[in-house]
């Protein structure tokens, strides 16, 4: 059993990825077996953001969907130094090719979950993070569906806000159990107290975490993870205290106790 | 010689001596009647007539059913009507399309008339036998045009046995069967149907109904979750629902007026678990036979025929095949094979012989064929006859 948490935004440019992608770093580095896989097919980050490079990344998900591969085929490992964790990355695609089919052809949306069902097996994953395409589409759908967690990232402002309804009607609908917020790109780490309530009210929880906008992010500009650019770093203690709430509410990471 | 065979019915069985003259010259065979004496005259008589030589005293219907007695099961002799005084008998035997001979009955004036009778008898006939063999040829390209929508081949599926056996009642059929590859190869689309009635309505509809279903199944793509409230589907449940509902619902839009529509069962196997996804839409209960043996699970009808209620609501189950496992699916032609008597073959009689378990698909409708074969002997097959099963190797 493997703890599957989804990722998602209802608007674009949240930070979501950049999240996704440093807390399965930390993940990995706890000594958990962490596979992230991007479902963001119009617009993937995950392979760029993790710099693995083309040569490696032969097959993607995309590639499965369409009957090109096995989901085992569109697995990369990542390095992640000096932990006996592991960490996989399944990219979105290998090429342009794949998108245009799937936007023509289409696929099996059931194949998603069996593709998750698969990864967790044959790498003995404890964890598997599902980014998705921002907004609510099949890809987030099936992740919720299947997920144990709901990671809503959002940034404190109107424009974010106004799709909270739509979000956690989706997780009602799809039973997802367990809904987590993130609030990124906030102006300062301690929100102004209206509107924290704003926030936790729309999505009927509280907040998991507050990640302030840091110039040291952007100056990286893509280039490198925080996480392994700058470890000391005070939003490193924001991404610990996200991984804190979902091994708290996991059902199955405590269970392993793989933590090292 | 200008005919072989004539037969003259005469009321008072005395023809006029000069046409019998002519008619025994020309002639190889003559033979009079009355209309009383027929019947027991047949028996001796040399059938079939070419011509029939008739008094025009003898009523119309008389000579019509004489002349199809007289036919013997082959074409219909000519009829020539004759008389020597009350032209006027003549008109309405006339008026009927028959031909007439009047006194004085001189031999090459007979001669002629019974050698035109005699043509027009053979042009007729090969009239008849083109427009046989031209109905025959439509319905054979009708046939070989229908074998097109059956699978040419067996898919190879690793670990799994296929056979199917497709017997039609006539030249062309309302019951199919289709098997193709789904979700990029991962799944296996199973498909026994029956079109309701027999022949070429069928026939025209089962090719409809087929392409509904295998193009909606091939071309179902992104099923929106956001609409759906079905929840997260597994893979091959997608093009399952789009291709029954599809149908259904193309159907009851466009042909409902038509009434016509299909019983079928369609499964979407996982050859790699041997977990099946199926809809039954009102179809006979394929038998699902263990390893071990024992009496088979029926998997019975998942929703009504398609093609009959607009917006039906079809419901998907599931099974799962271990090793040594077998799935029978056929049509109500097995079932309802009728004996020399017109006893059905019945559910209980197949249900028991599906009790031991299977080595091969092939054995196993090789099985229900024997069945079939002892149940109903010499009796003609009345209904289309399909199987399909499947057997679990490995």
């Amino acid at each position: 059993m493997a703890e599957i948490i989804a990722m998602h935004s209802y608007r674009g440019g949240t930070g979501k990825s950049v999240i996704a992608a440093n807390v399965a770093v930390l993940m990995a580095q706890r000594g958990y077996r962490v596979a992230l896989v991007d479902a963001d097919m119009q617009s993937p980050a995950l392979s760029v953001l993790l710099t693995v490079s083309e040569a490696i990344k032969c097959h993607a998900l995309a590639d499965f969907l369409l009957g090109r591969c096995e989901i085992a085929d569109a697995v990369c490992e990542v390095t992640v130094a000096g932990t006996a964790g592991k960490l996989f990355l399944v990219p979105a695609r290998s090429g342009v090719t794949a998108i245009d089919e799937i936007m023509m052809r289409g696929y099996d949306v059931g194949l998603l979950r069996e593709g998750f069902e698969q990864l967790v097996a044959c790498l003995d994953l404890d964890l598997l993070v599902v980014d998705t395409h921002a907004g609510i589409n099949n890809e987030t759908a099936t992740s919720v569906g299947v997920a144990d967690q709901l990671m809503i990232v959002t940034r404190p402002d109107r424009l974010d806000l106004t799709g909270a309804g739509e979000s956690i009607a989706l997780a009602n609908r799809l039973n997802c159990p367990r809904r987590a917020v993130v609030v990124n790109l906030a102006p300062e780490a301690e929100m102004p107290a209206r509107i924290r309530a704003d926030v936790e009210s729309l999505y009927g929880t509280k907040i998991t975490a507050v990640v302030p906008y840091a110039p040291e992010m952007a100056s990286l500009a893509g280039e490198r993870l925080l996480v392994t650019a700058h470890p000391d770093h005070c939003l490193v203690d924001q991404y610990q205290q996200i991984i804190d709430a979902i091994v708290r509410y996991s059902r199955n990471l405590t269970e392993r106790g793989r933590a090292g | 010689m200008t005919a072989s065979t004539a037969l003259v019915l005469d009321p008072e069985h005395r023809p006029p001596c000069d046409l019998l003259d002519v008619l025994v010259a020309e002639c190889e065979t003559v033979e009079i009647t009355t209309p009383l004496a027929l019947l027991s005259t047949l028996d001796s008589m040399t059938l079939p007539v070419d011509v029939l030589l008739a008094s025009a005293k003898i009523p119309l219907e008389t000579i019509r059913s004489v002349r199809d007695t007289a036919a013997g099961g082959g074409p219909a002799p000519s009829v020539v009507v004759y008389t020597e005084r009350d032209f006027g008998s003549l008109e309405r035997h006339v008026r009927f399309g028959y031909d007439y001979l009047v006194p004085p009955f001189l031999p090459g004036l007979v001669a002629t008339r019974l050698r035109t009778c005699r043509e027009r008898a053979n042009l007729a006939r090969e009239a008849d036998l083109v427009e046989l063999s031209s109905t025959e040829r439509e319905l054979q390209i009708g046939r070989e045009i229908q074998q097109g929508f059956l699978p040419e081949s067996m898919p190879a599926t690793d670990g799994w046995d296929i056979s199917v056996r497709f017997h039609p009642a006539r030249q062309v059929a309302g019951d199919f069967y289709d098997i193709f590859d789904l979700v990029s190869s991962r799944r296996l689309a199973l498909i026994v149907a029956d079109v309701c009635d027999k022949g070429v309505g069928a026939a025209l509809f089962m090719a409809l109904i087929r392409s509904l279903l295998r193009y909606s199944a091939e071309h179902s793509g992104l099923q929106s979750l956001l609409i759906s409230h079905r929840g997260i589907p597994m893979a091959g449940a997608t093009p399952l629902m789009d291709a029954v509902s599809g149908t259904n619902d193309y159907l009851t839009r466009n042909h409902l007026r038509q009434a016509y529509f299909a019983t079928m069962f369609f499964g979407v196997l996982d050859p790699a678990t041997g977990k099946m996804l199926y809809v039954n839409g009102g179809h006979n209960p394929p038998l699902l036979m263990r390893a071990g043996g024992g009496a088979p699970e029926v998997l019975g009808p998942t929703g009504p025929a398609v093609g009959v209620l607009p917006g039906a609501d079809f419901a998907m189950r599931d099974i799962e095949l271990g090793v040594g496992d077998s799935l029978f699916v056929y049509t109500d032609g097995v079932t309802e094979a009728r004996d020399i008597s017109g006893g059905f073959l019945g559910n209980a009689r197949l249900q028991e012989a599906l009790t031991a378990p299977a080595g091969s698909a092939d054995e196993l409708v090789g099985r229900v064929e024997e069945l079939l074969r002892g149940h109903t002997g010499d009796a003609e097959q009345n209904d289309d006859i399909t199987m399909l099963a499947i057997h679990r190797r490995r």
